[in-house]
């Protein structure tokens, strides 16, 4: 209060109680560790109210598809060859990579063989 | 002492907002303040991340459901803000289920109360939760009002009967409301603190900043009577 309107002391002086904010902050501990909880009941008492999880689940690592053969349309005959470890995964590699049975990663690579 | 949640499951209710402006301004006055990111689109990590501010904030982003309590074991500000996301997801509840107080900030519209409805609803039945292991364990809350016409602006309708329903429903909320400003917007489009802005002519800088202020003075009392509370217990 200005003191020219208080000279004659009728009114008490007024006191700011509070105290400035920097202060109060200072009073502040650091953050306390949080308690332990049961994060299913915490998840269950959510879910009635509509708080779900949003986040997908990753999706299984799928080997790749490798496209279905059409219906041959001429008689076939079985072929079991033995091959060397690093041959056979090159093989196969190849026809993942291309997304080819291996009847047709053969047949390709035995035109490409001709052709050149 | 407080880890503090800033939650509304409808977007755009002003959660960013409310959390740069008090977690700028506590960090200003000298208080240690982290921010967790926990909205996707990671708004204050980018104002964190891509603005020259010279604001002493910590903010941690890429908060996610799997992550959370370790990120908030490893926490050692004074004040911890959890800045979250505009649906209603287990990371939200979770981190009101872990907070010492919660702020839900509401716009004048039935879309932003309901949601609302849905926050209060969710503290209330994780402080249940809470007690089950601790008896003394509480989660207060305040709505706060969101983008309200500047002081002598007139005030909408809709915001009178929306005041007088959160008064009638027992719903506490701030005295000080957080009102429209343009220097409110170009915090984030500047990407400095209110503070940071005094050379820039963003609207009247002063009244945003009296309103901040005003709003961190009653956070902060709310706080205190919070932690005398916790130790009556």
């Amino acid at each position: 209060m200005d003191a020219s309107i208080n000279k004659f002391g009728l009114l008490d002086d007024e006191e700011d109680v509070t105290p400035p904010l920097a202060d109060r902050l200072a009073a502040f501990p650091v953050v306390s560790p949080r308690p332990a909880v049961d994060l299913a009941a915490v998840d269950a008492a959510a879910a009635s109210h509509g708080f779900v999880s949003r986040e997908a689940a990753p999706l299984p690592v799928q080997p790749p598809a490798r496209r279905r053969r059409a219906i041959p349309s001429e008689p076939t005959r079985h072929l079991a060859i033995r091959l060397t470890a690093s041959a056979y995964d090159r093989f196969v590699a190849y026809a993942d990579r291309y997304k080819l049975t291996y009847h047709d990663a053969l047949v390709q690579l035995m035109d490409a063989g001709e052709k050149s | 002492m407080p880890v503090i949640a800033v939650s509304n499951p409808k977007g755009g209710a002003g959660k960013s907002t409310t959390t740069l402006l008090l977690a700028t301004y506590l960090a200003q006055q000298g208080a240690s303040v982290s921010v967790l990111d926990a909205d996707p689109n990671q708004p204050i990590m980018d104002w964190k991340k891509n603005g020259d501010s010279k604001t002493s904030l910590n903010v941690v982003g890429g908060v996610r459901e799997s992550n959370l309590m370790e990120i908030l074991e490893g926490q050692t500000s004074q004040f911890v803000f959890i800045d979250l996301e505009g649906t209603a997801s287990l990371l939200v509840s979770r981190s009101i289920a872990m907070a010492d107080f919660v702020i839900v900030p509401v716009q004048a519209s039935a879309v932003d109360v309901r949601q609302a409805g849905k926050a209060i609803r969710a503290v209330r039945d994780e402080e249940k939760v809470a007690q089950r292991s601790n008896a003394s364990r509480r989660i207060p809350y305040r709505v706060l009002m969101t983008r309200t016409p500047a002081p002598g602006a007139p005030v909408s309708a809709v915001q009178r009967q929306l005041e007088v329903e959160i008064e009638a429903a027992g719903i506490p909320r701030f005295k000080t409301s957080l009102a429209e400003r343009m220097a409110f917007k170009a915090v984030f489009v500047e990407r400095l603190t209110l503070a940071e802005m005094k050379d820039l002519r963003v609207g009247n800088l002063d009244a945003a900043y009296e309103n901040v202020h005003e709003l961190a003075e009653e956070l902060i009392s709310l706080l205190q009577e919070v932690d005398g509370d916790g130790r009556k217990h």
